[in-house]
């Protein structure tokens, strides 16, 4: 069948892969200068995964144990670096605050399923979403963007409704895949 | 952390104004106990979602397999003790092994029993259909095999009518699928259609120029994407399931008319369609469905979440808040299996979840035990018995 090739091949592995990688790099990305390394960092996360019989009760453990993991990772980097800069001290302060971890994660849950709702929605009603999320008035937002005010108004509705019918029953939802 | 999963949807939430009210004094107390939580400043959410630079996950992916087989010096034994483990396919070992890592829990809190697996031939389903050609010859496709007709030609995953043959009578096909089969097919006008398991089309080799395209889903569930009437001097397309009709002008929808359920539901992914029953007649919006009740004679119509109506044609079930009975109901089809429930209030337990038709059904089955849904389940030839 045709369309089954847009498929991936399944794995929870892979999903957990593709769910999360983007969130943990940006996270590490706070601490690390490189995007290289951060990438590096995260996919051994997961190669520990691969080659140790981890075992998770539900998602939500799993998910913790990714971002701590990353905190890990990024801790130790930043500690063994032999060559120490002056934001070094700081960094890793800030790597041992609780507090901030917590913070810093609810900031990139919010970030990572806040993207994967918009990213459905087409180029246009993107740039409004993310515009009106900001707080911009549908004024300033028809004149930033070039276009008439109840454009903005009618794409605007119908890309919140998308949005919400995304996040309306989720507390009920147990996602099979780790999804 | 759980909580700051929990409060990170409800902020969401929040922003979409979609709270319910019990969750609204749940955020109130957690905004108490985490009191970091109330400076979430959207600015800067939104700033960081516009840099999310779409990394090349694929690419990372990769990295991390060719990682992985490089520092495997001792394979992950206890896995291969797993009963099941021997009657997965040897191609997707790799994938097993990573997904055992998350399915099986610690044998210490393991609550569960092993499952009985006797002679399982349960396997998932695969393109294959049997077309009927108008002398009443059966000719069987499947995956690998070509086939070529006078008006057709086959991959074996795929059927397509030639769209220059013409006739001035029109001469049918059947198409059946089985339980365990799925298939493509390309009429002559260019609508394309995709068949779910279990299904049945009859449709004409070719149609003829100006008039309305009829084709007929005697049973089962199928996914149109219609050929617009503007492209056939305006001939519109009907599809038609015992009384009921739907009419189209040139649009993608879903029917879903199997012979074990009563009910036939007709779902507008895209354009314009007009639903009629007997005397009665509905025209559907995108992403709404009409739902025809056979027995009470009625057409309603309702709003529904088209893309997860249509996931088969991706190869995904996406089962929302249904309950075990339907979903099993699903997969019996696409496995072709018998499912007997030794624990009768197991059938009306609802869930949600996304499961996928390239996956072995002891996967599915791990999957919902891990999940505590079932507690354990046996496999005997094409049998699955829940407990």
């Amino acid at each position: 069948m045709k369309a089954n090739s847009k498929v991936l091949p399944k794995s929870d592995l892979r999903k957990t892969f593709d769910t999360y990688y983007d969130a943990l790099v940006q996270y590490a990305n706070r601490f690390l200068v490189s995007k290289d390394e951060c990438e590096d960092l995260i996919q051994d996360i997961f190669v520990d995964l691969w080659e140790k019989e981890n075992t998770f009760p539900d998602e939500p453990s799993l998910r913790a144990y990714l971002y701590k993991a990353a905190r890990n990772k990024c801790y130790n980097v930043i500690k063994h670096n032999k060559v120490k800069n002056k934001y070094a001290a700081s960094t890793i302060q800030e790597l041992e605050d609780d507090n901030l971890f917590l913070k810093q994660i609810l900031e990139e849950e919010i970030v990572r399923q806040l993207h994967k709702a918009i990213d459905v929605l087409p180029e246009r009603k993107k740039e409004i979403i993310k515009l009106s999320l900001k707080g911009i008035k549908n004024n300033e937002i028809a004149e930033t963007l070039g276009i008439k005010l109840q454009t903005v108004k009618t794409l605007k509705s119908q890309s919140y409704k998308i949005l919400r019918d995304q996040f309306k029953d989720l507390s009920t939802i147990i996602y099979f895949l780790l999804a | 952390m759980n909580d700051i999963f929990h409060i990170s949807k409800l902020v969401i939430k929040k922003k979409l104004k979609v709270l319910t009210d019990a969750e609204k004094s749940q955020l109130k107390q957690f905004k108490r106990n985490y009191p970091f939580s109330k400076g979430i400043n959207f600015e800067y959410i939104t700033q960081r979602i516009s840099e999310h630079i779409a990394l090349d996950k694929q690419k990372a992916w990769e990295a991390v397999v060719i990682k992985a087989q490089q520092g495997q010096n001792t394979p992950v034994i206890p896995i291969y003790r797993k009963p099941w483990f021997k009657y997965t396919a040897a191609a997707s070992v790799v994938f097993v092994l990573a997904l055992t890592v998350f399915l099986n829990k610690d044998n210490n809190q393991q609550q569960f029993t092993e499952p009985i697996i006797v002679n399982n031939q349960i396997e998932k389903g695969t393109d294959k259909a049997t077309l009927t050609l108008e002398n009443g010859e059966q000719v069987t496709l499947t995956k690998g095999d070509t086939y070529q007709t006078q008006d057709a030609t086959s991959n074996g995953e795929e059927i397509i009518y030639d769209s220059s043959s013409t006739s001035s009578e029109l001469v049918y096909n059947h198409l059946t699928i089985p339980r365990g089969g799925q298939f493509h097919l390309i009429l002559s006008d260019g609508t394309q259609v995709w068949l779910n398991s279990e299904s049945q089309l009859k449709y004409p080799v070719a149609f003829n120029k100006g008039e309305t395209r009829q084709v007929e889903l005697v049973y089962g569930e199928a996914y149109f994407d219609v050929s617009p009437s503007t492209n056939h001097n305006g001939a519109d397309f009907k599809v038609y399931h015992k009384d009921q009709e739907v009419q189209v002008l040139g649009t993608e929808f879903n029917i879903k008319a199997y012979k074990d359920e009563v009910n036939v539901y007709t779902t507008l992914v895209e354009g314009k369609v007009a639903v009629s029953y007997l005397d009665q007649s509905q025209n559907l919006n995108p992403g709404q469905q009409a739902a025809l009740y056979t027995v009470q004679n009625k057409l309603e119509i309702s709003n529904v979440n088209a893309i997860r109506e249509i996931a088969w044609i991706n190869g995904e079930f996406m089962l929302e808040h249904k309950t075990l009975t339907e979903i099993m109901q699903v997969l019996s089809r696409w496995y072709d299996m018998d499912v007997i429930f030794e624990t009768e209030k197991l059938r009306d337990v609802r869930f949600v979840g996304v499961l996928g038709k390239d996956q072995s059904i002891i996967e599915i089955l791990e999957t919902i035990k891990n999940f505590g849904v079932i507690t354990n389940y046996e496999i005997n030839n094409k049998t699955i018995t829940l407990k």
